[in-house]
């Protein structure tokens, strides 16, 4: 049953795959311009054999049709192509990026699940004037754009208060964490705040319910039931949209790293698709879609289990 | 986001401190500004471990010489490769290289190398590294943005070990400036040989004898050169010992990261950040004399800027002042001409360039009402412009919404295009992409001291550059005899009178010239602050103040 839906699930992300980088590819295609004048760019004009030149090496001029068949026939044989902007080849490219862009997605993560639950189910629980402040705080964290939460971050705590790196991502763990915590803050921000109100109302409902009441009555110490009856119930909504969340930070990503120069795959993509740089555009709009489609799948695969209500096949 | 480089001569001779007299004459403008221009930044004391300097305009995609061409690889490969004759900060030039040279007939120039040159790995430096390095920029495989230059050259040759012989087809005065920027620089030939295309990338390195050697590239992160302690220009060798180059594009992030401390440093600060930057206290702002240019430049004869009266209208209603003031933040100067004057301040013929400068017409004044007469006299088929400019170019966009703004009152409607950064790159040299643009704003700089390179590639009718066929036989004939002449005088003479002519019915009108700006942190000094710095070993002169942490 679950392998089933797996494999379903695995079907469909081959198929959006495809379709998106069609998509991408077209885009680019037709978008007017010629990414070999700015390869040379600036100085003097290039001859015209010059820039034949590169279009040849490159395949600039293959039609629509040839030109991506080149490009999925090598993408079987594990080769993503070579950058026109960096005369390098992708997978070294993005091999190079997706290390700062996990790190920084993964941190981002665990903040959002991590303060978001805790926020959310300590504003639940307490009630009062604890939960108006976290309601408060998170509906303003909701309403501030990630690039504007960026440079509000990098103001206070860089320039004013010095206590963290303004840009760059770091190097080894202690570098990366020190570095990424103003960029995972403000990629986190928006989701944070997001998931603590559902956690926030998913635990309310729990707790009005009739089984925590029932439980309640029978005398079960109230630490149990919040863990064994209310937790575990609000659990799946938590998780499902924590999942959404996580995703979502795949393509919030792009805009984090431009403003904390962060050198991640996101920062890559806006500058090559500027640069109409194809194989590389290429390479990481599948890497987003795979990514965005596997995170959700295996957010649908664990809700499904945690909530053995949701039918799998409806989910699917 | 700039438009690709024009490459403007833009010279001046600025010794020290000079109070704008650098890229034009308009007086009572300069009495207005209050900013000072420095050619450079107080001679630097004691060693520095390490700088971090920002590229505004991104990461190069090459640092190989026979390819840079843009803001961001010569900033980077100035320091790393000499080239035979060498820039100083006035925009004049001074041996590198080669220490002297002779043309002993008007088709010859023999060109006599430094001794006891060496290489990053030691290897001495002889003539046939020069032939070599010159050569391999006429092979098509190469890539070379220099082709143009070498046309005329029939042979390269090394006459002994340390003599170059180059040979023309017909006499020509602007090799030999050239050679001040990557085009005259120098590679070890056996290691070009052996790159071969992976010449000056990430992968294949370079070998040149720069005061810095390059030893890092991580693409997307940084690049880093160490200090060359055995470079052949004693007075020259580097007090810092480690250099990386960071490619921070945002402006914002660049602000803070200057700020805080942790960029050193960068040149091309943009208006939007100057701001902010002028009241910190972590560093400096300067200003400097520039070589660079914001024109208007109709794009097809189609166009209704094509007509010189329209361009005149245009001009006319531009208040350049306010403009100035508002979207230069005041670091720019009026001028009469698309060429700055810091292109020929230095030159040997400086007297004649700047009577045929002062003899030019004054900048206009705005004047509606003169402007709106001359569209009426012009009376265009059409009265719609569309500008193209590239999109997040802030300092572009706002210049042209002034426009837009102004000439609703002469009668004409300005349509603003923002365009994809391949799309404008592209249509500098792709008519297909000018379709449907009237026109375009560009910013251009002039990289070798001489004013003749641009206003030939504008004027020429061959000139791939010349989008509105402008022809003016007087003209090309001015620019084909100063070109052929090695008497500076008379090309300096003859360049005039073409420029006396073209100033009459060119269609283009001439913005501004925006000056020089860069951020130093304040525990160093030493580098110049005038644009020369582009092609010429600036971070070399780098040292620290003994003030300031990190």
């Amino acid at each position: 049953m679950i392998w089933r839906f797996v494999v379903r699930r695995a079907a469909m992300l081959a198929a959006t795959a495809l379709v998106a980088s069609v998509a991408v590819y077209g885009a680019l295609f037709v978008s007017p311009g010629d990414p070999a004048t700015l390869l040379v760019g600036g100085g003097k004009p290039p001859s015209e054999r010059l820039l034949a030149d590169i279009h040849r090496q490159y395949h600039l001029d293959d039609p629509f049709l040839r030109g991506y068949w080149r490009w999925l026939t090598a993408l079987f044989h594990g080769d993503l192509g070579q950058s026109l902007s960096y005369r390098d080849s992708v997978a070294h490219l993005v091999g190079d990026r997706l290390g700062n862009t996990l790190f920084l997605v993964a941190f981002a993560a665990v903040l959002i699940i991590g303060a978001g639950v805790a926020l959310g189910t300590l504003a639940a629980l307490r009630g009062g004037w604890g939960e108006t402040a976290v309601t408060v705080v998170t509906t303003t964290l909701m309403a501030v754009p990630t690039f504007v939460m960026s440079v509000l971050l990098i103001w206070g705590f860089s320039v004013r208060w010095g206590l963290f790196p303004a840009y760059g991502s770091g190097s080894g763990f202690a570098g990366r964490l020190e570095h990424l915590t103003l960029p995972a803050l403000a990629l986190a921000a928006t989701w944070l705040a997001y998931v603590a109100q559902v956690t926030r109302s998913a635990v309310r409902a729990e707790l009005a319910s009739e089984h925590v009441q029932t439980a309640r009555g029978r005398g079960i110490p109230e630490r149990l039931v919040v863990r064994k009856h209310v937790l575990r119930n609000a659990s799946a909504p938590i998780f499902s949209v924590s999942g959404v969340a996580v995703a979502g930070l795949i393509a919030g990503c792009a805009i984090v790293e431009q403003a904390f120069g962060i050198n991640g795959i996101g920062a890559l993509l806006v500058q090559s698709a500027a640069k109409q740089d194809l194989a590389v555009v290429q390479a990481l709009a599948l890497i987003s879609v795979v990514l965005f489609v596997g995170v959700n799948t295996v957010v649908d695969v664990v809700s499904a289990l945690l909530d053995r209500r949701t039918p799998l096949e409806a989910s699917a | 986001m700039h438009a690709p480089r024009l490459t403007v001569i833009c010279v001046t001779t600025l010794a020290t401190a000079l109070t704008l007299a650098s890229c034009s004459s308009s007086g009572p403008t300069a009495a207005k500004n209050a900013i000072d221009l420095t050619t450079t930044t107080p001679a630097a004391g004691g060693t520095v471990d390490h700088v971090t300097w920002n590229l505004p305009m991104g990461e190069p995609t090459t640092l190989d010489p026979a390819k840079v061409g843009d803001y961001s690889p010569s900033t980077v490969a100035s320091n790393l490769c000499d080239p035979l004759i060498r820039l100083k900060p006035d925009y004049s030039t001074a041996p590198g290289l080669a220490t002297s040279w002779q043309r002993p007939d008007p088709k010859t120039l023999v060109l006599n190398l430094r001794r006891g040159v060496r290489f990053w790995d030691g290897s001495p430096m002889t003539a046939a590294d020069v032939v070599a390095s010159l050569e391999r920029q006429r092979v098509p495989a190469t890539q070379s943005v220099n082709v143009q230059v070498l046309a005329n050259v029939t042979t390269i040759k090394a006459t002994e070990d340390h003599q170059v012989t180059v040979r023309f087809r017909t006499p020509d005065s602007l090799f030999l400036k050239y050679l001040v920027n990557g085009f005259g620089a120098v590679g070890k030939a056996s290691y070009m040989k052996k790159a071969g295309a992976s010449y000056g990338t990430a992968r294949g390195g370079l070998m040149c004898t720069g005061p810095f050697k390059l030893t890092k590239w991580r693409s997307g992160d940084s690049i880093t050169a160490v200090r060359n302690t055995a470079y052949w220009d004693r007075s020259l060798r580097p007090k810092v010992k480690e250099l990386t180059f960071r490619f921070i594009t945002d402006n914002g992030t660049l602000t803070s990261a200057l700020m805080s401390g942790q960029i050193d440093g960068s040149y091309e600060i943009p208006s939007t950040s100057a701001k902010a930057l002028r009241g910190s206290k972590e560093g400096r702002l300067y200003y400097g004399p520039s070589a660079q240019t914001v024109f208007l430049g109709a794009t097809s004869p189609t166009s209704p800027m094509a007509d010189r009266r329209i361009a005149d209208a245009l001009s006319l209603v531009l208040d350049r002042d306010a403009l100035v003031k508002n979207v230069f933040d005041g670091a720019a100067q009026r001028q009469k001409t698309f060429i700055p004057s810091l292109v020929w301040k230095s030159s040997e013929a400086k007297d004649v360039y700047a009577k045929g400068y002062a003899a030019l017409p004054a900048v206009p004044g705005p004047d509606a009402a003169k402007a709106k007469k001359l569209v009426d006299e012009a009376a265009p088929k059409r009265r719609t412009l569309t500008i193209a400019t590239a999109a997040g170019d802030q300092q572009s966009l706002q210049t042209l919404t002034f426009l837009q703004a102004a000439t609703k009152k002469i009668g004409l409607k300005v349509v603003i295009r923002q365009l994809q950064p391949t799309q404008m790159s592209g249509l500098f040299f792709n008519p297909a992409l000018r379709k449907g643009l009237d026109a375009t704003i560009a910013l251009g700089y002039v990289e070798i001291p001489d004013p003749l390179s641009y206003a030939d590639m504008m004027t020429d009718p061959k000139s791939p550059m010349n989008w509105t066929n402008y022809r003016n036989n007087k003209v090309t004939s001015h620019i084909r005899a100063a070109k052929a002449t090695t008497d500076p005088q008379r090309a300096a003479r003859e360049f005039t009178e073409a420029q006396a002519l073209y100033a009459k019915d060119f269609p283009i009108v001439p913005i501004a010239c925006p000056y020089e700006r860069l951020f130093l942190n304040k525990r160093l000094s030493g580098v110049p602050a005038s644009f020369a710095y582009i092609n010429m070993p600036w971070a070399a002169r780098i040292g620290g103040t003994g003030r300031g942490s990190s």
